[in-house]
């Protein structure tokens, strides 16, 4: 099952450990910022694990295939893993140089906003895990 | 319903879209015939050729009206109040359950696209906070006597009871959309049901099943005054006699699902796009440019499986992807079966033999998942109101 104690790396562990904890707890905020401090660190582990934004028809061509085996919708395999959640209120960047930068954009989150963080960073923890570095 | 513009004419014909609601009407009244369980309308506004669904409340009353049995639901209505204000989404829904004998499957969700958002002017940046104020405080509109008021960020307004209920108590099943994936995973620690979770392994898909369910055991705050656990997958569907037919009658539909879909997501230039005219030309394009099909018969199959996903096909082959997901415990498959230039002819008649040839085993076999559901939710502390 995914799950915080699948994650093998302490330096990962422990903040996603602390996310989850404060999620369940009602501190959404601190939960962030766990979950944001988790990230940075994969990020800074595995700058192969960043994921563009998909959808933009001002760059490359919509794919028009039906997409991945698993239930995705024809053309954008909608199953796969999407780029982190800009909207929410930590905003993802790559500046000059190529460098990930993370910003907050508000002080106060809710629990669906702090839940899509911490399962977001969870996930993408462990699909790093699972997947050798490029 | 998708309504793609023709190629060779600058306007639409002038009944098109008065055709495609009776032929959806159509397919809505075979699907209760045939036995499916659920019908789920969207909820998208501006999106010209992806969808005309921008009022699926009338689409489904009028559902209602020519079915008996087949279940009604939104998938999804778009939460945030400057969409919809909460007030009026517990009044349209208590009245559709009304007019549908408790029917009425109550999806919900944030909205997508900067042409929806913003047409109705809210921000990318509210509109997670907005879905979960507006859905919290519409569940509560429809399950309490009065309702006391509220202030909130997103919208406020004074004690009030909204009426009528509901017929389904508390409320009716209360599911989000969950096209990201750990979109499904709130879902669990809110209590609701999760509309379009996907994987892309079976072992992937088992690890998160599993997941799911453990957060509803620990579910602490349920949104509403009951739960809906239940997973949900989505996949485009068209069934034939064999799998090149299907491929013929169904595959550029699917694809043009998709690529309107991306589409949606980039800038836009209102009543002056031919989305349908760029799909063509890329198509053609990439076509050209593709790779022969390998020479290997797996590989084959793995080739052909891809470009077509696991729901165009002939029975056997939906069967034999259908039975995956049977397997990895999703409570139900959604399928789309009208996209893109897709024929209405078709979609019936691949209703029909799906209907006939694959339906059934399922609907048999349905027993044995829910008595699994029943070992996942012992322990659970809150009631739950679920169709599954």
């Amino acid at each position: 099952m995914v799950s915080v104690a699948e994650v093998s790396d302490a330096s990962l562990r422990t903040p996603l450990a602390e996310a989850e904890s404060a999620l369940d707890d009602g501190d959404y905020a601190g939960s962030v910022r766990q979950s944001v401090a988790a990230y940075c660190r994969l990020i800074e582990l595995r700058p192969d694990m960043i994921i563009a934004p998909r959808f933009a028809h001002s760059n490359a061509p919509p794919q028009l295939g039906p997409g991945g085996p698993g239930g995705a919708l024809g053309g954008v395999g909608l199953a796969g893993p999407r780029p982190w959640p800009s909207d929410h209120g930590v905003r993802f960047a790559m500046e000059e140089g190529d460098k990930p930068s993370l910003t907050f954009a508000k002080e106060r989150f809710t629990l669906s906003e702090a839940a899509t963080y911490f399962e977001y960073t969870l996930d993408m923890v462990l699909r790093a895990q699972r997947k050798p570095a490029e | 319903m998708q309504l793609p513009r023709p190629l060779d004419s600058e306007q639409w014909h002038a009944d098109d879209e008065h055709k495609m609601v009776q032929q959806t009407l159509e397919q809505i009244e075979l699907a209760d015939r045939l036995g499916f369980d659920y019908v789920f309308f969207v909820e998208h506004h501006f999106l010209e050729e992806y969808s005309i669904s921008s009022a699926p409340e009338i689409m489904l009353a009028a559902a209602a009206a020519r079915t008996r049995h087949v279940r009604l639901g939104h998938g999804i209505i778009q939460m945030p109040p400057r969409q919809n204000h909460p007030a009026r989404v517990a009044e349209r829904i208590a009245t559709l359950d009304l007019v549908s004998n408790g029917r009425v499957e109550f999806g919900t969700g944030e909205g997508a696209t900067t042409t929806e958002l913003a047409g109705f002017g809210t921000e990318h940046s509210e509109k997670k906070e907005a879905w979960e104020e507006a859905t919290r405080e519409c569940l509560r509109m429809m399950s309490e006597t009065p309702y006391p008021g509220y202030e909130g960020t997103y919208f406020s307004m004074p004690e009030r009871n909204l009426i009528p209920k509901p017929l389904q108590q508390p409320h009716p099943p209360v599911w989000v959309a969950a096209a990201r994936r750990e979109t499904a995973m709130i879902a669990a620690r809110l209590g609701m049901g999760a509309i379009g979770f996907g994987f892309e392994t079976p072992e992937e898909a088992d690890e998160r099943v599993a997941r799911y369910y453990d957060l509803i055991r620990r579910c602490r705050a349920p949104i509403g005054k009951a739960m809906n656990p239940a997973l949900v997958t989505v996949g485009n569907m068209l069934c034939a006699e064999t799998d090149e037919l299907a491929v013929e009658r169904g595959l550029e539909g699917a694809q043009f699902f998709g690529f309107s879909l991306g589409w949606t997501h980039g800038p836009v230039q209102h009543g002056h796009d031919h989305v349908y005219r760029e799909f063509r030309q890329r198509r053609t394009a990439q076509a050209a440019a593709a790779a022969q099909e390998p020479t290997d018969e797996s590989a084959r199959a793995l080739y052909r499986a891809g470009r077509r996903g696991l729901f165009i096909g002939s029975p056997d082959y939906i069967r034999n992807n259908l039975c995956s997901y049977e397997q990895a415990h999703m409570d139900a498959v959604l399928f789309f079966v009208q996209c893109g230039p897709r024929q209405h002819e078709h979609i019936m008649e691949s209703m029909e033999l799906f209907g006939k040839e694959v339906l059934p085993e399922f609907v048999d076999r349905h027993t044995v998942q829910q008595k699994w559901r029943e070992e996942q939710l012992d322990g659970v502390k809150f009631p739950i109101n679920s169709s599954i």
